[in-house]
């Protein structure tokens, strides 16, 4: 797309985006590192006068912290290759492929993103229960293999991309799992990408589920496990908490993905590019 | 490889609406889409199904459910929180959807300008998105507090008097919003981004060469051909906006009085804390029943929408 | 005879390995809400116990009561419990009407630590519904009034209100605009207030303090057999509008507060409505220099009454019965080593504790304890939920937020809330 501002307009625009965009996440950082008596006084002060960690020391010490960051990498890993493996092979059934009853299975798929899960946890629960797989990591992963979204996304990236590579390999006799492996995989490593990312996203932020199906620090997530510590709602909790402590929880959850996102953010935005959402 | 520019009736949406060309059928399909069942199956149609079918009973999570026929749906006629609960969803849905399609497509065209520093501001818009709902919560209720909330800070700055923002039931849901568009518009400009780099380059020179200004390729080049991204941006809003949970529950529960209450956020209050999961799902059902007849307009429009193109 | 000696070495280390495994470690699932600092507090409590009983290991969970309870009710769907639940007293007919606890009669009739003589009366009244035994107390925990000692120095005022005129007079004193004038005065700017009198809750707390005092006029909520709102709507009305008017009329509370207890230790108000929780947050200003005190909590109507709550232990109906005596031990020695607990800030309850000399040295105690016989507590009901939760839209919060935060007309919400209540019990 060709350039419609001009240069000046264009950083004075960003810098305003940037900076609004940006406020509340600083401040959160900016809270994490200053003593909490700094935090309650009733003063704007973006610079903390006394730069401190003992935020992030006292809840590395007092709470698994190392234990749940580790739960939640691995769950949220494990998770996004499945989705990875399950959701490209039906993304591509959907998209590529002409059986009975496709429109209308596609459509039951599609609506359950209808459902709140508030109404499906204690099924879902009893189910894991009777499998004998409450409080362990299957019950983290194996419900993200249900996932939607990422079916969704790559049945349309598959609409996208044009016919005649696949009839080309067929013509050559290769079968269509042969096809799907080393034609139409390579090429939608973009449209993986993408779906890697959302997933991953997801399910590291997921709280309720977890929350319900998890009981020990061994399998417990991070969002369950700083929601001990983060002053939620002022005044809903009995007694002070360290809005610092808090503040440092939020910051320590969310840098792995900050992290993730920044290394592949170009990938990502390339990817979803590439799902041809347009159809 | 460029993806060329197809016609809409072989697109995804058509397909979507089941107007793809046939094919010879074979068992090979169900190979692909086996494993993927197997757990949409138990994993999301089964409990989503037993879920729904709670609607019919009077279970309390604990016990045998009791089957009790429609008597759920009777007594929401007797409900004022629920008709709360829908006024103030619709309400929450009218104001952000828009606003957030709006903003995120001003977003995804302004960071789609080939400048420096671009990926900084891509990276940044959708930052927020990464964080967890229950620390955007915390946040935000400290960032909008009334009295020394930075928000307010820098409106009394710009001569604007402290806004209660949470604390009354005519802005709390102002605040809810505000977090919800900071929070989301990212994901959505992303979305965007990605429709505009499938137009091709030629059209845009083309309508240069044209004459056309800024705000006419704009409008007869960008959105005509953006049409199928807004709408899935669109579908995807809209199904979020009905089903907005995560910021209330976190931040206000519902009030101060009935003010934030939403339909998602009544029912995990009436299934979880009131314990009346069969009246819960029967509420779950309705708002079921909304989504599905939305999604039939949007598809349909949208159908419209491309004939009338052509 | 070597080979012999070897053997029997061998044997000896087999059955030893076998011992080892056969003095099996119990696991008790401990289930909490203290997600404050308390919650640090019940760790500790934890830790020590399962250092001293190397046969068991409680593991705590703790997570906020309204989530904790979502997860004890999916987990109870399932046919599962932890070992032990704790709770406030007032919402254990709603788990008892679902089932979900068992009750403690039997334990209590052979238990040393738990026997009626050594509690305090009204905690031990609290545990029972409808004749039996449901829960074993651990600690109450009520509003008193906490004070500024310099603000009151340099107001002048020498004694905490303990009258609601006395209470109207030192609020005037104590609220200050911009130019160091009080209410009333001429020239007094109600916009420019940089001090304030006193807190205003507006969250539960709003509706639990109404309750207090509706329960000083000598109110009542429910009809005896809890089916019906039986409120009195005129002391309602009288008990709303004097909280209301401390915020529009005296201008004594701010406005739409949020942080109270971060407004008392910014000397923003010069007295503060809140429980013993708040104890260590105060201990913890005074490095900054805060000098603070604590009061009963005044009583500004005809008799002596503030709200309270408590903690205590419930046994599960699906937890293991196997697990239940050890169960049993470990809550008998929280109960019988709840001194450390009190570094939390909740009052204790046994009267040994009450009457000892380490429990006198611990600051701001005693004017909670001195209430303690004066507290009401929420009624215990089956719906407790759905009309006094504080985390919903229920007809308590809903009422109390518009009449402090609205400055609704208080004797349509009064009578609203009264109709709501009475339609939410009349359904079985």
């Amino acid at each position: 797309m060709s350039r419609t501002i001009s240069r000046a307009a264009w950083y004075v625009l960003l810098v305003v985006v940037v900076a609004l965009v940006l406020a509340p996440a600083l401040w959160m950082l900016s809270t994490s590192i200053k003593p909490e008596r700094e935090i309650i006084t009733t003063q704007i002060r973006w610079i903390p006068q006394n730069f401190t960690v003992e935020h992030f020391q006292a809840i590395v010490q007092n709470y698994p912290m190392m234990q749940w960051l580790f739960n939640s990498l691995f769950t949220a890993t494990a998770a996004t290759l499945l989705v990875l493996v399950l959701d490209s092979m039906a993304g591509y059934a959907f998209a590529r492929m002409e059986f009975r009853g496709r429109g209308l299975l596609f459509m039951i798929v599609l609506s359950m993103l209808f459902v709140p899960i508030q109404i499906t946890v204690v099924p879902l629960f009893i189910l894991f229960s009777r499998l004998g797989l409450t409080d362990t990591y299957w019950a983290l992963i194996l419900p993200v293999g249900a996932n939607v979204t990422g079916v969704f996304l790559m049945r349309q990236f598959f609409l996208s991309i044009p016919g005649e590579l696949e009839e080309a390999a067929r013509v050559d006799g290769a079968s269509a799992f042969r096809v799907f492996w080393s034609v139409v995989l390579p090429l939608a490593r973009p449209a993986l990408t993408a779906v890697a990312i959302i997933t991953f996203l997801s399910t590291w932020n997921s709280f309720f589920w977890p929350l319900i199906v998890t009981r020990s620090d061994s399998v417990r997530t991070l969002p369950v496990g700083i929601a001990q510590f983060l002053s939620l709602r002022a005044g809903m909790v009995q007694g002070q908490m360290s809005i610092g402590q808090s503040m440092a929880g939020a910051v320590f959850a969310a840098l792995p993905p900050i992290v993730i996102f920044v290394i592949l953010q170009r990938y990502f935005i390339e990817g979803i590019s590439r799902t041809g959402i347009k159809g | 490889m460029r993806i060329l520019p197809r016609t809409a009736e072989s697109g995804s949406y058509a397909a979507l609406a089941g107007l793809a060309p046939k094919r010879r059928p074979s068992l090979t399909p169900y190979y692909f889409i086996l494993p993927y069942l197997v757990f949409f199956v138990l994993f999301r149609l089964g409990p989503s199904l037993a879920g729904l079918g709670i609607a019919f009973t009077n279970w309390q999570a604990v016990g045998t459910p009791r089957f009790v026929g429609f008597a759920n749906f009777e007594a929401m006629a007797r409900d004022p929180r629920l008709g709360d609960a829908f006024q103030n969803t619709v309400f929450f849905a009218l104001l952000t959807v828009p606003t957030l399609i709006v903003l995120s497509l001003a977003l995804a065209l302004f960071l789609n300008q080939p400048r420096r520093g671009r990926a900084v501001g891509r990276v940044v818009v959708f930052m927020p998105y990464v964080i967890m709902s229950t620390v955007v919560g915390v946040l935000w209720t400290w960032i909008l507090d009334k009295d020394f909330g930075l928000l307010n800070v820098y409106l009394n700055f710009f001569g604007i008097a402290n806004v209660p923002w949470l604390v009354s039931e005519s802005t709390a849901m102002y605040g809810i919003i505000l977090t919800t568009v900071w929070w989301t518009v990212g994901y959505n400009m992303v979305l965007f981004l990605a429709g505009l780099q499938d137009i091709p380059h030629e059209l845009y020179e083309a309508a240069r060469i044209d004459g056309a200004r800024a705000w006419g390729v704009f409008r007869f080049v960008t959105l005509p051909l953006l049409a199928p991204t807004t709408f899935l941006v669109l579908m995807l809003t809209i199904i979020n906006s009905f089903q907005v949970f995560d910021q209330v529950y976190v931040m206000t529960s519902g009030g101060p009085g009935t003010a934030t209450l939403t339909l998602v956020q009544y029912i995990y209050t009436t299934s979880f804390q009131f314990q009346k999961f069969g009246y819960g799902s029967a509420v779950a059902l309705i708002l079921f029943g909304i989504l599905v007849i939305v999604a039939f307009f949007q598809i349909r429009g949208y159908r419209r929408g491309l004939k009338g193109v052509e | 005879m070597r080979k012999l000696s070897l053997m029997l070495l061998l044997v000896a280390l087999l059955t030893g390995v076998a011992a080892l495994n056969a003095q099996e470690v119990v696991t008790l699932e401990f289930w909490g809400g203290w997600t404050g600092p308390d919650g640090a507090i019940m760790q500790q409590l934890v830790d020590r116990y399962n250092a001293e009983h190397p046969g068991v290991q409680v593991n705590l969970t703790v997570q906020a009561w309204s989530p904790l309870f979502d997860a004890f009710i999916a987990a109870a769907s399932a046919g599962e419990s932890p070992d032990i639940m704790a709770m406030h007293p007032q919402e254990t007919a709603m788990f008892i009407n679902l089932g979900l606890i068992e009750p403690v009669d039997d334990i209590v009739a052979t238990s040393e630590v738990f026997q009626k003589d050594a509690y305090v009366s009204k905690a031990w009244e609290l545990q029972f519904y409808n004749g039996q035994m449901w829960a074993l107390p651990f600690d109450l925990g009520i509003h008193g009034l906490y004070y500024n000692l310099d603000l009151f120095e340099a107001a002048g005022i020498e004694a905490p209100p303990a009258n609601a005129e006395e209470f109207l007079a030192a609020a005037r004193l104590l609220t200050v605009d911009a130019a160091g004038k009080h209410p009333g005065d001429e020239g007094f700017d109600p916009a420019n207030i940089v001090q304030y009198a006193i807190n205003m809750h507006t969250n539960h707390h709003g509706f639990y303090q109404w309750y207090a005092l509706y329960n000083q006029l000598g109110g009542q909520l429910l009809n005896e057999d809890g089916t019906a709102c039986a409120m009195d709507i005129d002391k309602a009305v009288q008990a709303w509008q004097w909280l209301q008017d401390l915020v529009y009329v005296h201008y004594a509370a701010p406005q739409g507060q949020t942080d109270y207890a971060r407004d008392f230790i910014t000397g923003r108000t010069a007295m503060l409505v809140d429980g013993p929780w708040q104890i260590p947050a105060m201990i913890a200003a005074e490095a900054e220099g805060l000098r603070w005190a604590t009061a009963p909590y005044p009583t500004i109507f005809d008799k002596a009454a503030v709200w309270g709550s408590g903690h205590n232990f419930t046994l599960p109906t699906f937890a293991d019965p196997a697990k239940r005596d050890e169960a049993l031990a470990f809550i008998e020695w929280l109960a019988a080593n709840s001194f450390g607990w009190l570094a939390s800030g909740q009052l204790p309850i046994r009267n040994d504790l009450i009457a000892s000399e380490e429990f006198k040295e611990l600051p701001g105690r005693q004017a909670f304890v001195d209430m303690l016989p004066n507290q009401v507590l929420l009624p215990n009901i089956p719906k407790f939920s759905e009309i006094f939760a504080s985390n919903a839209p229920t007809p308590m919060m809903v009422m109390g937020q518009r009449i402090i935060l609205e400055k609704a007309d208080i004797r349509t919400e009064v009578q609203n809330a009264c109709d709501t209540i009475t339609a939410i019990l009349s359904v079985p």
